[in-house]
């Protein structure tokens, strides 16, 4: 195996959680489409290995891919699941779960949908505890800017959750 | 921001499944897919391109000047149609996804707005040319063709017509949608 082939196991072990929970974020908790989305996200990650060089911190430079690449697939899908739908597949792997934690992933996910997809890639970085900083690094965006927009969406997203509307 | 914060750890508390050695070994193969995809795509189009060249000298259309001239020109635009789409897909791939939201974005939407040129204003031209030179080329069919190979090629040329027409205005139409979608992410 070489170096390219090592280094590009490592960085999909070590940021495959991270990919797979922003992804479900994308696909409204449909695990079947976040599942292709990672892997879709994990082939532009190879095609650009070879032409990374580390000027910005690898968790930057991938969930740069990952924003891109799942907003350009989900615009390629002729019905975009940013229009609040849900699949059914949502909370699959939560099976065992009790139904309030079912309840509180849907609505969740709900919510999230309802956003703008540059809000939505912003809230979803959020989530992931990502520094507003390197939010901005990944967006192009100043960090006043997404500051503020940090601020609207949590306000937007608790009201969604609590009273079921944006 | 309590009921966001709230929300924040139901997030965190996603199960989500490690992958397996088997989930890298399915990443290889659709990345080993995606070049073989390639490669047989560029193959196709280099073997179409032969067979058309192949077909003008085999029929002898060189020393016939207007049947050359018109089979000439549809083999022509519909080798320019194909390079300009091979050009397209070139440039698509050039993107890089690693560039941040704004600047990617704004790449993508110059990428379709040409695209939308290429739709409406060279695949038009194209396919008139392509038409009329098939429409000059009807009587020599008709006198060196059967009555029966006549009429299927007439038939079966306004078909492949048609069909063509609906996936072209299908792909435009997608990559409008998308334009629009793009300009509509602030």
């Amino acid at each position: 195996m070489n170096d390219l082939n090592q280094q590009f196991e490592v960085i999909y072990r070590d940021n495959y959680e991270k990919v797979m929970r922003l992804c479900r974020g994308y696909a409204s908790g449909d695990a079947v489409l976040a599942h292709d989305l990672v892997q879709e996200v994990f082939v532009k990650v190879w095609e650009s290995l070879a032409k990374f060089k580390g000027n910005s911190q690898v968790s930057t430079w991938i969930y740069r891919i990952a924003v891109n690449t799942c907003l350009m697939r989900l615009r390629k899908k002729k019905r975009y699941l940013f229009q609040g739908e849900l699949q059914n597949e949502v909370v699959a792997e939560n099976e065992g779960q009790s139904s309030i934690k079912e309840q509180q992933f849907k609505k969740m996910y709900q919510c999230i949908a309802k956003l703008s997809s540059t809000n939505k890639s912003i809230i979803l970085m959020e989530l992931e505890g990502l520094s507003q900083k390197e939010i901005a690094h990944v967006m192009g965006m100043k960090h006043e800017a997404i500051r503020t927009r940090i601020h609207r969406i949590k306000i937007q997203l608790s009201k969604c959750v609590t009273h079921g509307g944006v | 921001m309590e009921e966001y914060e709230k929300i924040k750890q139901v997030w965190q508390e996603q199960s989500i499944t490690q992958p397996s050695e088997q989930d890298f070994r399915n990443l290889k193969d659709r990345i080993a897919l995606v070049a073989a995809k390639q490669k047989i795509g560029n193959i196709v189009l280099l073997v179409t391109a032969g067979i058309l060249v192949y077909f003008f000298y085999h029929i002898g259309a060189i020393a016939m000047t207007k049947v050359a001239l018109a089979l000439a020109a549809m083999i022509g635009v519909l080798l320019l149609r194909v390079a300009v789409e091979l050009f397209s897909i070139h440039t698509l791939k050039k993107i890089s996804a690693a560039l941040d939201f704004t600047s990617f974005n704004s790449k993508l939407a110059a990428y379709y707005k040409k695209r939308i040129g290429v739709h409406f204003i060279l695949t038009p031209i194209a396919l008139l040319i392509y038409c009329y030179s098939f429409w000059t080329l009807l009587p020599s069919f008709k006198m060196s063709l059967s009555e029966g190979f006549y009429q299927y090629i007439s038939v079966s040329s306004l078909v492949i017509l048609v069909v063509l027409g609906i996936l072209i205005f299908t792909q435009a139409y997608k990559e409008l949608r998308i334009l629009k979608g793009l300009k509509s992410d602030v």
